[in-house]
């Protein structure tokens, strides 16, 4: 296949350098800068913009209340000072009646029992984040550009 | 303008492998392309039956009967009716004169790839330009009959 040596080949080539090239406008630069400037600041703005969802809030909530009952539920040293302190505010707090199905946690001593429900709860937890982040997701969001 | 906004933002990750050229034209090409799809642009078609008959000797005879502006009209006119990947890959060819591996580097198409799209989309100007040749000769006629 002979692309640039035949008669029409030529003609084209000839026509072709003659169509006029456009140019930019004289302010072409400036509106590129500016656009750049504001898309930086839009980027900028949109990392600024730390915002929880529903769902993240939720997963917080439950590691927080998670790790809330087992430490309170836990034979700690320090609770016994937390516990002194609500009951000089006159507010009795008995973990056993208010965690009643955690209160074997605080009968046992059995370390590795806590640490493998710890590790439990960061799998589920783990496994929750990721499948809520997938619905996060919105459709069509793939850059158009491989360069 | 998004072309260079976006060839502005990937200034950093251009690693001298190629010419800087090539690497702008592919941004270039890249937006113009995806821009395209999007505007869903509609094309005429040109008869298959036209692109598979045409004659090289018809289309450099036809075109040398006009005028250089009336040339330059009638390709342009062809060239708008092309598809945007197309009407560039010949614009890159013809009007940048850029070689068919510069080509094949800015599209991600091979080199015989190039070639072949090169041939059919030649093929196709020659029949669109046969085309609107004949057109014009037939209103000439038409009107000439008329008065």
């Amino acid at each position: 296949m002979n692309i640039q040596t035949n008669k029409s080949d030529d003609l084209l080539r000839e026509v072709f350098s003659k169509i006029p090239s456009e140019s930019p406008s004289e302010d072409f630069t400036q509106k590129v800068m500016d656009q750049i400037a504001r898309e930086n600041v839009e980027k900028l703005s949109i990392n600024a913009n730390f915002n929880l969802g529903f769902r993240t809030l939720l997963a917080l909530a439950l590691t927080i209340g998670f790790f809330g009952i087992l430490i309170f539920t836990s034979d700690f040293s320090f609770m016994d000072y937390i516990y002194q302190i609500f009951s000089t505010l006159k507010f009795k707090l008995n973990p056993n009646q208010l965690f009643h199905p955690f209160v074997f946690l605080s009968k046992t001593n059995n370390l590795s029992l806590i640490v493998g429900l710890v590790m439990l709860a960061g799998g589920a937890l783990l496994v929750f984040s990721h499948n809520t982040n997938k619905k996060d997701k919105s459709p069509g969001m793939d850059s158009f550009l491989s360069l | 303008m998004d072309a260079f906004v976006k060839a502005y933002q990937a200034l950093k990750g251009f690693k001298f492998e190629s010419k800087f050229s090539t690497w702008l034209y592919r941004i270039v090409y890249n937006t113009a392309i995806s821009k395209k799809r999007k505007k869903k642009m509609e094309f005429v078609a040109i008869d298959h039956h036209l692109i598979e008959n045409y004659s090289e000797d018809n289309f450099v005879a036809g075109l040398q009967m006009l005028d250089t502006d009336e040339q330059l009209k009638l390709v342009q006119h062809v060239l708008k009716s092309l598809p945007g990947d197309d009407a560039a890959l010949i614009n890159l060819f013809y009007n940048q004169q850029l070689n068919i591996e510069e080509i094949s580097h800015i599209t991600s198409l091979s080199v015989s790839n190039v070639k072949v799209k090169l041939h059919r989309i030649r093929k196709r100007i020659f029949a669109g330009v046969q085309l609107l040749l004949n057109q014009s000769t037939s209103t000439y006629e038409y009107k000439n009959s008329k008065s």
